[in-house]
């Protein structure tokens, strides 16, 4: 089953690369996100009966958690695999990107999905391999432009992100220490399964070393302050449906790595330790968003800010632990990842209509976009955390666990930086989408492909506002009793 | 016993000639030397992975010494080399931090190593030094990282920051699991063809290869 | 008393003897990787009796300096010839002196070679005197430091003390820091005998020379002195090479046998040396002076990692 789910992204990229004309290789591409998004589907619904499973000599792994990060991935590289159609395509016709360059970037787009999703899937804690592979694949997606700017970018990336997974990598080397002095030199001493039984005898002074290397480490491709300082120059460089998953599902991934090392080294130094360090470094991207989105001129960078303020949320919400801060953490991973997706969807609509990313040069988006546009402000209400949105759930019960765990200055604080966020966010947006249209901007709306992956987005943030589906609540509530 | 002490005190050579060629990478301005002592330090640390793979009689630790030979010691080097050759750069490096200052730094560098190592207490005595060495390299190959303005010497220092971690599983843990390490074989290959091609690219696009002209993207 | 007397006379000797062939065997095999025929082995020997067949000539302008220089340079080195085990590790005059006192006859040697530089008056022996000075100044305390690496392990400064103990230990005296404090000397070895990239011996542009113009007023008997000083005291480097770091096969007490075998394994040890700098001459490029600094402070870093290096594995 999850041979299959690899296969098909790999498999895809392979065809992309070896397709002729424009219209194969979309057709190739969306047809090839849409089974592997119904592969995806099909190995949650399994891990539903099954709880567990193990495949390929116990290198392969799926249990809730991986199912659950499996789900985010398959479907926003879904939507984005149809948003590319609309927006790859209005950059090939005008001939910013030549046939060649196309063929490239969907062959690696695949290769993008598939890398995140076998961080999902590997058993052995060696996932730092496949995290490592996700920043090599998306640094190429990042010079599909010849840009300066874009090649800046992805230097900076692939430096700052590589180094960071060094350290993480000497934290899985003392994990796996601590782990040969429990279990014996065998090729399990690493997997996740074997692991996490006996983790309450690891030596808790190594393990709190790891720790502290695994957070820097996977801390700095997931964006959490002070390692942050990439993120906005990769996502913003990068192509738009790039950036959404950079955004909503990349950083997701590296949160998934810190939150597994999360639950072996709580059970071997205790709960204060691990929590303390999340909370300080939630609170710290947090309060480093704050000014940045306040003072923000690019909108691309503005929402690779908030993508930095919603890794901190979700730290922080782990931090808080608990049942309900567990539980808010994780449906906010899902809810960021819809919204911040659709919020870079939106973005690169405008981005093609007004081919700057300034925000002083852009108004009247309402008018002259008006599907787009109304998207837009709602994608801003829910990823400001207003009700009734999915965010607004999230990020209460992350709040709710705060006071409720005895956090109390960090839970406040938490408030105040979101309110802060939320008035610097709506400022900069209420900017470009209401007054009126700049001269010289034609009215009407980009291709119905990216109308369309924006709306199936939105389905997820009204609906989850209101209402979670119980098999979707069950599942985050296995997630949370394996992270607990 | 006597061929545990031989053992130890093989490696402990090897490691010392480890930390001599990253102190050649330090002390030198020339590219081609910087690449050539890095060659030598992966050399040197297959001759360790073998010795260890002796001394424990793990097969896995031959494969990994002999891929170590091959990638780090034969492909990788050849890469740079031949990044040198095409870009036709200026075969000095430009530094932040001269010669001198950056070697008394390095040597800092490993006394700081020493002292965290040894408030970790559960080490014995042959892999205190070698993981001395390892956190050594590891800070060494940062430093060059931010005191070098070309971009090869940084990806010349993550390299050398992985060779530090190498040499730190394999004497804390006997090294990884095989399919572990072929995967980070795997990857260290993978991400230098990736930066040479960047390399290549910030060649092309801004006409050298000095880090200094990517500060564009502020704020 | 008597023998003891008779090693210390047959220990000049041999030092005497054996300086001018080491220098034509580095010069012979630097001739063989430039792939030329080079001249003699012997040709150092026939130098310096041409030179004492001639005549000084000495300017008009110099001082009882100038002429005393060659001297008290030539008589402190062959002192320290005195201290240096070259066949034999227990030297009778070892209580005289340590290894100190070897760095600071060196000093002195090399004090009034300075100071006779510059008493002739001319510009490029002023000029040599203050680059020898200059390298000095660095190179003295990255001696002190490497040499201090080993006499830690061994607990003592003294230099027949240290050629003993390590001799004594074996294959087992090989270590990281031993290692270590060995390239550490090997580089402050190239710089002490005025090597390439520190200093090309045999050239005569202005540009570069450090020994060669200081001594550039020096001609006939005189020159000879000078020539053979800087001989004797490039073959006391490698001994100090070649004895302190790997001293096994030195004879450790009087005996004709192991004093023969002993001096065979030496001379194999100062070619062995000899090539290594040979292959380092020819395979680099002099550096510039202002860049003699990083290469001597990499010499003093490894010496102080070699400190570091033995506090880590004897110390825990």
């Amino acid at each position: 089953m999850i041979e299959y789910l690899l296969l098909a992204p790999l498999l895809t990229s392979i065809l992309c690369f070896f397709s002729r004309t424009k219209k194969q290789v979309e057709t190739i591409s969306v047809s090839g996100s849409i089974i592997t998004l119904l592969l995806g589907l099909t190995l949650v619904v399994d891990v539903y009966k099954h709880e567990v499973i193990v495949t390929w000599q116990n290198a392969l792994f799926a249990d809730a958690f991986s199912a659950y990060i499996v789900l985010i991935v398959s479907i926003v590289g879904f939507v984005a695999s149809l948003y590319s159609v609309g927006y790859m395509g209005h950059e090939h016709k005008h001939g910013i990107i030549d046939d060649k360059k196309l063929r490239l970037y969907y062959s690696l787009f695949h290769i993008f999905m598939f890398t995140m999703l076998l961080v999902g899937v590997t058993n052995n804690l060696g996932l730092w391999i496949a995290i490592e592979m996700t920043t090599l694949v998306s640094a190429l997606l990042m010079i599909l432009y010849s840009r300066k700017s874009s090649i800046e970018a992805a230097w900076k990336y692939m430096i700052i992100c590589t180094v960071g997974i060094t350290f993480a990598l000497f934290g899985t080397i003392l994990t796996y220490f601590a782990a040969v002095n429990i279990l014996g030199e065998t090729g399990d001493a690493l997997n996740w399964t074997s692991l996490i039984a006996v983790a309450d005898q690891f030596d808790p002074t190594i393990m709190k070393l790891a720790f502290i290397f695994i957070l820097i480490g996977y801390g700095t491709k997931a964006g959490l302050a002070p390692m942050h300082t990439w993120l906005p120059d990769a996502h913003s460089e990068a192509p738009t449906p790039v950036s959404a998953l950079l955004s909503g599902v990349l950083l997701n991934c590296a949160m998934y790595g810190i939150i597994r090392f999360y639950t072996i080294a709580t059970k071997s130094t205790g709960e204060a330790f691990t929590s303390n360090l999340l909370i300080i470094f939630g609170l710290l991207s947090l309060g480093i968003a704050v000014p940045f989105i306040l003072l923000q001129e690019d909108y691309k960078r503005l929402l690779a800010y908030s993508s930095v303020e919603h890794m901190g949320i979700i730290a922080l919400g782990i931090g808080f632990g608990g049942v309900f801060g567990i539980f808010g953490a994780i449906l906010h991973m899902f809810n960021h990842a819809m919204t911040k997706s659709l919020m870079f969807f939106g973005a690169g609509n405008i981005l093609l209509k007004h081919e700057t990313k300034e925000i002083f040069n852009i108004s009247g988006v309402v008018k002259t976009m008006p599907v787009t546009g109304t998207m837009f402000v709602v994608g801003t209400l829910a990823i400001t955390g207003s009700p009734p949105f999915s965010i607004f759930i999230s990020e209460f019960t992350i709040l709710a666990a705060g006071f409720s765990n005895g956090h109390i200055g960090a839970a406040v604080l938490f408030l105040l930086f979101i309110i802060m966020i939320f008035a610097g966010f709506f400022n900069n947006v209420s900017r470009m989408v209401f007054g009126n249209p700049k001269p010289g901007i034609e009215k009407g709306d980009m291709s119905r492909w990216t109308l369309v992956a924006m709306g199936i987005l939105m389905v997820f943030i009204i609906v989850l506002g209101v209402y979670i589906p119980t098999p979707f609540y069950d599942m985050i509530m296995r997630v949370v009793e394996i992270v607990r | 016993m006597e061929e545990v002490i031989f053992g130890s005190n093989i490696m402990q050579l090897f490691i010392a000639l480890i930390l001599v060629s990253t102190f050649m990478i330090l002390g030198s301005t020339r590219l081609y030397s910087c690449v050539r002592a890095f060659g030598i330090q992966s050399f040197l640390l297959a001759c360790v992975a073998t010795v260890v793979g002796i001394s424990t009689g793990k097969i896995d630790l031959y494969i990994v010494a002999l891929l170590t030979l091959i990638i780090k010691a034969a492909v990788i080097p050849y890469i740079f080399i031949y990044i040198i050759r095409e870009i036709k750069v200026k075969r000095e490096i430009d530094l932040y931090v001269g010669i001198s200052p950056s070697l008394i730094i390095g040597g800092i560098l490993v006394v700081i190593s020493y002292y965290l190592i040894r408030s970790i207490s559960v080490i014995t005595e042959l892999s205190s030094f070698a993981l001395s060495a390892s956190m050594s390299l590891v800070s060494i190959g940062l430093f060059i990282m931010i005191s070098r303005k070309k971009a090869i010497m940084q990806m010349l220092g993550i390299l050398i920051m992985e060779n530090g971690l190498f040499l730190g599983a394999i004497s804390l843990t006997n090294g990884m699991p095989l399919l572990v390490e072929l995967g980070i074989f795997f990857d260290v290959l993978i991400g230098v063809l990736i930066m040479g091609i960047l390399i290549f690219r910030i060649n092309k696009t801004f006409e050298t290869i000095d880090t200094d002209m990517l500060k564009n993207l502020i704020g | 008393m008597i023998s003891q007397i008779i090693i210390s006379f047959f220990q000049i000797i041999i030092i005497l003897a054996l300086s001018p062939l080491l220098s034509g065997i580095i010069k012979k095999i630097k001739a063989f990787f430039q792939i030329r025929k080079g001249a003699s082995i012997f040709q150092p020997y026939y130098d310096i009796a041409k030179l004492l067949r001639k005549d000084s000539v000495v300017s008009e302008n110099v001082s009882w300096i100038f002429h005393a220089a060659p001297v008290i340079s030539f008589a402190a080195v062959l002192t320290a010839g005195l201290i240096v085990p070259v066949f034999i590790s227990n030297m009778p005059f070892s209580f005289a002196g340590d290894l100190i006192a070897v760095v600071y006859l060196f000093a002195l040697a090399r004090f009034f070679t300075a100071l006779a530089s510059l008493d002739a008056g001319s510009s490029f022996g002023g000029m040599g005197g203050s680059r020898e000075m200059f390298i000095a100044s660095m190179v003295e305390p990255a001696l002190m430091l490497s040499i201090f690496a080993v006499a830690l392990n061994v607990g003592s400064t003294n230099l027949s003390q240290i050629s003993q103990t390590v001799s004594a230990m074996g294959l087992s005296a090989v270590s990281p820091y031993h290692l270590l404090a060995f390239v550490a000397f090997l580089i402050i070895a190239i710089a002490e005998t005025g090597r390439i990239p520190v200093d090309n011996p045999a050239t005569h542009l202005e540009l570069t020379m450090i020994h060669e113009a200081m001594i550039l007023e020096y001609s006939g008997k005189q020159l000879a002195i000078v020539e053979l000083g800087a001989m004797v005291k490039q073959l006391l480097v490698f001994s100090l090479l070649a004895n302190i770091f790997f001293p096994w096969g030195i004879a450790d007490s009087v005996g004709f046998g192991s004093i023969a075998i002993a001096l065979i394994v030496f001379l194999i040890k100062i070619i062995v040396l000899g090539a290594i700098i040979a292959i380092i001459e020819t395979s680099t490029a002099k550096w510039r002076l202002f860049r003699l600094p990083d290469l001597l402070s990499v010499s003093l870093m490894l010496s102080f990692l070699s400190l570091v290096s033995f506090i880590i594995v004897k110390g825990g």
